[in-house]
This record gives structure tokens, sequence and C-alpha cells, in this order.
């Protein structure tokens, strides 16, 4: 290949980078950055985007590297090289992430009707609030995951994108028919094949924590089979055209028509496993953990009254202005500051970088469902904890 | 209502009738929460509704894929047993 191919190639393929980078994050198609393509100084120039960039979004990217840029641009002294190349880097990732996140909030109205319908919880919100409000605060909320947590709204997002491309396919009501239908007709019955499990433990009334880990092993198994088989039949293996070469004799045919039932028999045990609604949740589980939605869930650490006690326990009001003082007092000699009311610009970049470490503290603290709400409201935001600071 | 009167009567829904009194609880007062704290629940209802939608749709690409590997076996069975009857 000559260079100058090579060198088209390359300029090719950098575009199309810069175009995936562009991409909608649920509708993948080409996004303009429009008035989020900002300078630096446009950003630290706006008081709300300054806090958001600097914050949040660099202090999850990096806290060391944020930090150390926090305190050089607050004293203005000058950057790195690589401070600056980090810094710009994160302004990129910046605009791109703030584009995503007002292109998400416009989807939320749409997507919390399709939502409500799913849980019952979210219909109560939105008759206590009314659909604009509901969205509002949902908006906030994704927008405040998207800079502090970009993990989980990349996969919330990625699930939206999944689930947008399903929506518009065959219902599930009328797969299921032709599925029962498809059986029937295969004379495919598993049915009994789920019970197994539970029959030879000799339990029959209800499904036990140990019948529950072993028709789990089932179902993780099956769908392994289930996963290899799809695999065969995709490689061509299975190709009508090809019977006649293959069938040389009675036992060839024999032995193709009793690979084929041996293949049956497993895809049938899935289908029909899907039918079944205990198993069927095992196979949503054996499915998002580890095939169609790859991120794994984050273990919560906070799920009982004696983990949220334990929680209320470590931050104490008091333990935190202990905490304050001490912080207080070394960040002072480490700056050299002897009077802290001529420097409100050290002032407040220190109470910042305070609550800030206060805040990366209780994220260790983890609480999923309705209990994060109740995590949030003993914590308060990074304002009320930096409201209770007096220098 | 205040914060920490809020903060009082959550934990009192969580301690006496768990997970669910407190849901019951955030429900009923939502329009009285802080914002963040109505986004944390709505977030975390918005999740569970993702997740529930998401699995559904796992079970329905199974279903669809197997429906699909059962037609092209079948009529690969349905091939060789020609197959072999034109043979014989």
């Amino acid at each position: 290949m000559g260079m100058e191919n090579m060198y088209r190639m390359r300029a090719a393929h950098k575009e199309m980078q810069e175009e995936e980078k562009t991409a909608h994050p649920v509708t993948e198609e080409a996004m303009e950055l429009g008035e989020y393509d900002r300078t630096l100084a446009e950003i630290l120039g706006d008081r709300d985007e300054q806090d958001k960039f600097l914050n949040k979004f660099l202090w999850a990217k990096d806290p060391d590297k944020a930090k150390d840029i926090v305190d050089s641009l607050a004293e203005n002294t000058v950057l790195s090289p690589e401070q600056d190349k980090f810094l710009e880097q994160a302004r990129v990732e910046f605009n791109l992430r703030s584009a995503e996140i007002e292109q998400v909030q416009e989807m939320l109205p749409a997507e919390l009707v399709h939502l409500k319908d799913i849980d019952p919880r979210i219909a109560q919100v939105i008759g206590k609030v009314g659909p604009d409000e509901a969205a509002e605060v949902l908006g906030a909320e994704f927008a405040d995951l998207a800079l502090s947590d970009p993990k989980v709204f990349k996969k919330m997002v990625g699930q939206m994108r999944h689930l947008r491309e399903i929506r518009t396919s065959k219902e599930a009501a009328q797969r299921e028919e032709d599925l029962t239908h498809m059986l029937a007709e295969f004379g495919i019955k598993e049915e009994d094949y789920w019970n197994a499990t539970r029959s030879s433990a000799g339990m029959t009334s209800g499904v036990t924590g140990e019948t529950r880990d072993q028709l789990g092993k089932l179902v993780f198994d099956n769908y392994g089979w289930f996963k290899k088989t799809l695999d065969v039949i995709s490689s061509g293996h299975f190709s009508a055209n090809a019977t006649r070469d293959l069938v040389a004799n009675f036992e060839d045919q024999q032995r193709l028509l009793a690979e084929c039932d041996k293949h049956m028999k497993v895809v049938g045990k899935v289908l029909q496993g899907t039918l079944t609604p205990e198993v069927r949740l095992m196979f949503q589980k054996a499915m998002t953990e580890g095939g169609l939605v790859k991120d794994k869930k984050v273990e919560n650490n906070v799920k009982t009254i004696q983990d949220y006690r334990q929680v209320k326990n470590a931050f104490e009001p008091a333990d935190m202005q202990k905490r304050w003082e001490e912080y207080k007092r070394a960040e002072l000699k480490r700056r050299n500051i002897t009077d802290i009311t001529k420097q409100p610009v050290a002032a407040e970049n220190i109470k910042n970088s305070f609550a800030q470490k206060e805040l990366d503290q209780q994220k260790g603290f983890r609480a999923g469902g309705i209990l994060a709400a109740l995590i949030a409201l003993l914590f308060g935001t990074k304002d009320d904890i930096k409201n209770t600071l007096k220098f | 209502m205040t914060n920490e009167e809020l903060l009082k009567e959550m934990e009192t829904a969580f301690e006496t009738q768990g997970e669910k009194g407190l849901e019951a609880y955030v429900i009923e007062h939502f329009a009285e929460l802080p914002k963040a704290v109505q986004g944390k629940a709505l977030m975390s209802f918005a999740q569970d509704a993702l997740d529930t939608e998401a699995g559904e749709a796992a079970i329905g690409e199974i279903q669809e894929q197997g429906m699909q590997a059962l037609e092209i076996l079948q009529h690969f069975k349905n091939e060789v047993s020609q197959a072999g009857a034109t043979q014989a």
C-alpha cells in the first residue's frame, strides 16, 4: 500500500472516530456539539459550568490531578504541560458529555410516559408532581450522574439505546404465543426438565434457596449450550444446500437427524424455560450479567437498617466538624496563610476541597433503590456541607 | 417540614416498615422532598424500570433467536430426510 493511501485511510479513520464520538448517546445519529463547543475560558467564565467542570467532572475523572489543577487555577500559578494536556482532553470530553446530557434530557418526558407503564411507582410520582416536573427532576439527576458517575450514566443510556431498538420489534405477547405454538408443533415438551431439580431435591412445594441455586446453575449451563448451538447454526453447518453431499448413506442420515434432535432439545429446553416464570427470571439474570448487558450492577453496601445506622454514626455532624477543623488547620499551614479573611478565593477553595473529600468518602457508601434517597437526605448536597464550614 | 424532620420521619418509616414503608413515605411526600432526594428516588425507580425492561428484552431476544434456530434445524431435518429418501 502506498504512503498516500495509508495517509488517506488514517484520515478517514480519524474522521470516523470523530463521527463516532459525536453520536447521539441514545439514537446514535450524528450529533452537533452546537453551543457546547466551548473553549476552556468560556467554561471557566461561567460560574455554574465552572463548578460542574472543575468540581464534578474533573474530580470524577482523576481526583488527584483535579485537586492540583484547581489549586493552581485558584492561586493563578502556571499549569504544567501535562496538566494542560489533561485539562484540554477533559474539556473536549466535558463538552461532549454536556451535549449528551441535553440530548438525554430531551428524551425524558417521552421515556417517563413509557416507564410509568412498567413501574407503577413512577406513575405515582408523576401523579404527585406532574409529568413536566418529574422529567425535570430526573433530568437534573441524569446530569449529575453523567458528570459524577459516568459508568452508571453510560449503562443507563446504553439500556435506553438498546430498548429503543427492541420496543419497535414484535410484541412480547404475540411472540410468546408463536413460541408456544412452535414448541407444540415440534413436539418439544421440556417443562418437566425444569421441575427436575425441585423433584430430585424432594421439594415439591415452593423453591428454596438450595433449589434456586441448583436451578440457577442449570439455567446458566443451558444458556451456555444454547449459545454454542446458535454458533454452530450460524456457521452454516446446517445449511440445507449441503444435505446431498452430507447424506451419502443411511448411517449419515441417521447421524445428522440425531444431531439435529440433540440441538433442538438444547434450544427447546431454553425456550421452554423462558415460558416458566421462576426459570425466566434466572435467564434474565444470566443474560444481563453475562451476555446482553455487559455491566454488572455495582454492589451496594447499605442494605439494612443496621448498615444505615453505621453510616449515620460515621457521618455525625460533630465528627465532620472535627475533620474540618483538622483539614482547615493543615491547609492554612500548607498554603502559608495567616489571615484567611484577606484571601476569599483560597477560603472558597479550601471549603470546596474539604466538601469534595467528604463527598468522596460518602461515595464509598452505596445504597440502591429507595435507600439511596434516604442516604441523600442524610448526607445533603455539597453546598449543604459547605454551608456548615466556618473559618 | 425541615430536612431534619423529614429525615426523622423517613428513618422511622424505614425502621418500622422496612424499604417498602420508606418507599411509600417517599412517594406520598414526594413534593415536599428536597430536589436532590427526589432525584435519587425517581432515578432508582427509573433504573428498576429500565432493568425490568432490559430483562424482558433479553428474554425476547432468546426467544427470537431460539425460534429461528428451531426453524433452521427443522428445515435441515426435512432436507436430510428427503435426501435419504431420494438415495433409497
